[in-house]
């Protein structure tokens, strides 16, 4: 399917890196995505694929083991990748994340210890924000590094943490000092998982999406040796709070593949469908197609403008909430559409859209619900008088 | 208009709810992951007399109205739409046979089919035009009764089903309706199908290779086979408007409760008046489908034409049901989203009262024929 080549211009390297996912996902994630699914499992090999290929660190400098490419490249490779399957390009987005945060603020030290062997894939990594009271309001959580002499004393809980059975450390947002301003009070720490007092809860079993694993981390007298800060103490959350803009811009990439996926199967389905089942061409179904079409066009136009805002310099915070509600909301809405469209087949584990339905529900819940993107934007709007 | 429930339809409900909240709700989960019929909550279920609730008291059952089962209906979806379904299948078997079958057939099928010894299925394609010419399942008169050709998929119960119930096309443009056991010889199960949700709901196609049906397996020898199947689509309709509102109130009640215990930003989710119009819709939404719910059955009760009015029942239910299951997630947020929670399930489970029994487009495209020939 051509989707934008021509649409506006792009560079050499968002071209090239665009058709490499693409041929990624068409290659290795689409031959591999039902199982994966229904085994609830994420496989090794296309983690080492993934950074063979030049999949991991999209926006992080080729010396550090990146591509060195810009938001925008970034997010046509998740809107790629996850027209694949949608849980090997959020393993994508948490590498991207991780390793922002690692560039962005870690020492040489941590940069060689952590950033490189992670876009090598010979480690993985977990993003440690939300507590099983802390979601939406992460400023509330309650884990608590310690100051103890030789460093931090970690205690305290994560849940629904992507990766978490599987990583060999984390990324970790902890409370420094329980009085203070909650907002300034955080920093964010590298916990690596063979430190005694580190453990993982079980592996949650999820509607979607479900070859990115979840579990929970614990920590319990977790000792962190001073080297583990990553960043300044007292600024880890306005430091997470700069990644999750272009977070947010590759959720909506995301949720934009998906409900890509989802046209091209109906599409597919009205061109081969058996003349028993009659509905090809009715009207209802070209209104379905056509309102799949115009979204997702728009969609793209909307996350591609915040990635350039992003990659200009200039604050896409506002754009980058509008481009992730938009998309989320409208692959919610078309992968319905397209189960709808085939009907009681379209309903069964035998077709790709019945995946891609439990698929599309998290993007509207993780990285920001669809309700904190609402506050954000009319925040935006009110007290930044900023307009669209 | 008196909108009030009478004695046994309130007694109705609230037996069922407290039956459905003690038995069906604690195991919900387990039999969704199992994928397995319920038979144990099904026969509970039969014990409790839903299942011969609308048969006739000089025939053994309650003699109730159709109203009265989509109220008692709708409580057992709350717990599981997928056993609602079953129930409702089998009860449109028994209601078929009480009105089309023959004595011999009642006698012998009547009492094990509402006493869960026997389960029924009724074989109907999601067809937009019910013609005889279009009946997948051919039928040849042969001798001493009816050879049958053809197959049918997706039909609920079908894969435990002892008794179908089939209607299959002649030459001679007829529609003929049989009452068969499904252990004859030719007649197969075709391929069962894996859900999205509703996954103890058994649904599968069924296979008729030369199958000789005998004359006296015929139901209706005297009726149009169309009006058979009408009457069964209109029941398919309201039943399936009822199992989308307790598939709704399920999920209005979860999001409810979940939201008044949540702490966010030192307040419940239920304080932000986001969640409180998402509550208020869903609450607005519930209420309305089952009054159409209610309406259908009660205009089919009275013998009046309400193949509109169950069609819009089925519509707005089952899209309510959708919006509802999604809006229920989305207030659990993470929690929403994985399988320790209720509302995970109920969102698999809505999307497909939009497809069975008629898909919303068929049923609007329905709906639509009715209005024009009323506003010419």
């Amino acid at each position: 399917m051509n989707t934008n080549d021509e649409l506006w211009p792009m560079s050499d390297q968002q071209r090239t890196l665009q058709q490499n996912a693409r041929e990624f996902a068409l290659k290795e994630i689409k031959p591999v995505a039902k199982n994966l699914d229904a085994t609830s499992s994420f496989s090794e090999e296309i983690y080492q694929k993934m950074a063979a290929q030049g999949l991991l660190g999209i926006t992080i400098p080729e010396q550090w083991g990146g591509v060195g490419a810009d938001t925008q490249s970034y997010a046509l490779v998740m809107e790629e990748l996850s027209w694949g399957y949608a849980s090997i390009a959020d393993h994508c987005g948490l590498v991207e994340l991780i390793a922002s945060l690692l560039f962005e603020l870690g020492t040489e030290e941590q940069k060689k210890r952590y950033l490189l062997p992670l876009l090598n894939a010979e480690l993985k990594c977990a993003f440690a924000l939300t507590e099983p009271d802390a979601g939406s309001d992460l400023a509330s959580l309650s884990s608590l590094a310690q100051k103890v002499p030789d460093g931090y004393l970690l205690n305290g809980s994560k849940t629904f943490i992507h990766n978490g059975p599987v990583c060999d450390f984390a990324l970790v947002l902890a409370r420094c000092q329980t009085d203070g301003d909650r907002h300034r009070s955080m920093g964010i720490f590298i916990v690596d998982a063979y430190l005694p007092g580190f453990s993982r809860g079980k592996k949650e079993h999820k509607l979607g999406q479900r070859a990115s694993q979840l579990s929970s981390l614990f920590f319990k007298d977790c000792l962190l040796s001073s080297d583990c800060l990553l960043g300044r103490e007292g600024d880890g959350f306005k430091n997470m709070m700069i990644v999750l803009e272009k977070g947010r811009i590759a959720i909506a990439a995301l949720a934009l593949g998906i409900a890509r996926a989802a046209l091209e199967e109906s599409l597919n389905c009205t061109k081969n469908r058996e003349p028993a089942a009659i509905r090809d061409n009715t009207q209802t179904v070209q209104w379905q197609l056509a309102d799949m079409a115009t979204d997702i066009f728009a969609a793209r136009a909307m996350i591609q403008h915040a990635a350039r805002l992003k990659d200009s310099g200039i604050p896409a915070t506002m754009h980058a909430s509008m481009a992730k509600l938009f998309a989320s909301e409208m692959a919610v809405k078309h992968t319905a559409a397209a189960v709808q469209i085939q009907g009681v087949a379209g309903y069964s584990k035998d077709a790709l859209v019945e995946r891609l339905y439990r698929d599309a529900k998290i993007t509207q819940i993780y990285e920001g619900t669809s309700e904190v993107q609402h506050i954000i934007i009319a925040r935006n709007l009110q007290r930044k008088e900023m307009m669209p | 208009m008196d909108f009030q429930l009478n004695k046994f339809q309130s007694m109705t409900k609230n037996s069922m709810r407290e039956f459905v909240r003690k038995e069906v709700m604690p195991v919900a989960q387990e039999l969704d992951e199992k994928a397995e019929f319920p038979l144990d909550s099904y026969r509970k279920a039969a014990d409790l007399g839903i299942l011969d609730m609308t048969l006739p008291l000089e025939m053994g059952g309650s003699g109730a109205d159709y109203l009265s089962f989509a109220i008692a209906l709708e409580e057992f979806a709350c717990g599981s739409a997928a056993l609602a379904n079953s129930i409702a299948m089998n009860e449109m078997v028994v209601h078929l046979l009480e009105i089309f079958g023959t004595e011999d057939q009642q006698k012998k099928y009547m009492a094990p089919l509402v006493n869960a010894q026997i389960i029924g299925a009724v074989a109907l394609d999601n067809m937009d035009d019910a013609e005889a010419a279009n009946q997948p399942l051919r039928a040849v008169a042969d001798g001493n009764g009816y050879v049958v050709n053809g197959s049918m998929r997706y039909i609920a119960n079908a894969p435990i089903a002892d008794l179908v119930i089939f209607f299959a096309g002649t030459a001679d443009g007829k529609i003929l309706a049989f009452a068969v056991e499904k252990n004859l010889p030719g007649l197969a199960l075709g391929k069962s199908i894996d859900m999205m949700g509703q996954r103890s709901l058994p649904v599968g196609g069924l296979i008729f290779n030369d199958v000789r049906i005998p004359l006296e397996s015929r139901i209706g020898k005297d009726v149009d086979g169309l009006i058979i199947i009408n009457a069964c689509l209109n029941r398919m309709r309201i039943f399936t408007g009822a199992v989308a509102v307790g598939i709704s109130q399920a999920a209005m009640e979860e999001a409810a409760r979940y939201s008044q215990q949540r702490i966010q930003f030192k307040k419940t989710l239920a304080s932000f008046e986001a969640i409180q119009n998402k509550i208020a819709d869903m609450a607005s939404g519930v209420e309305a489908a089952r009054l159409l719910v209610y309406q259908a059955a009660a205009l089919t009760d009275q013998k009046k034409k309400s193949d509109k009015q169950s069609s819009i029942a089925k519509v707005f239910a089952s899209d309510l049901a959708v919006a509802a299951g999604r809006e229920a997630v989305q207030i659990h947020g993470g929690y929403g989203y994985v399988k320790d929670y209720t509302v995970e399930r109920l969102y698999r489970d809505a999307l497909f009262t939009q497809i069975y029994n008629e898909t919303n487009e068929t049923q609007r495209f329905k709906i639509a024929r009715r209005v024009f020939n009323e506003y010419k």
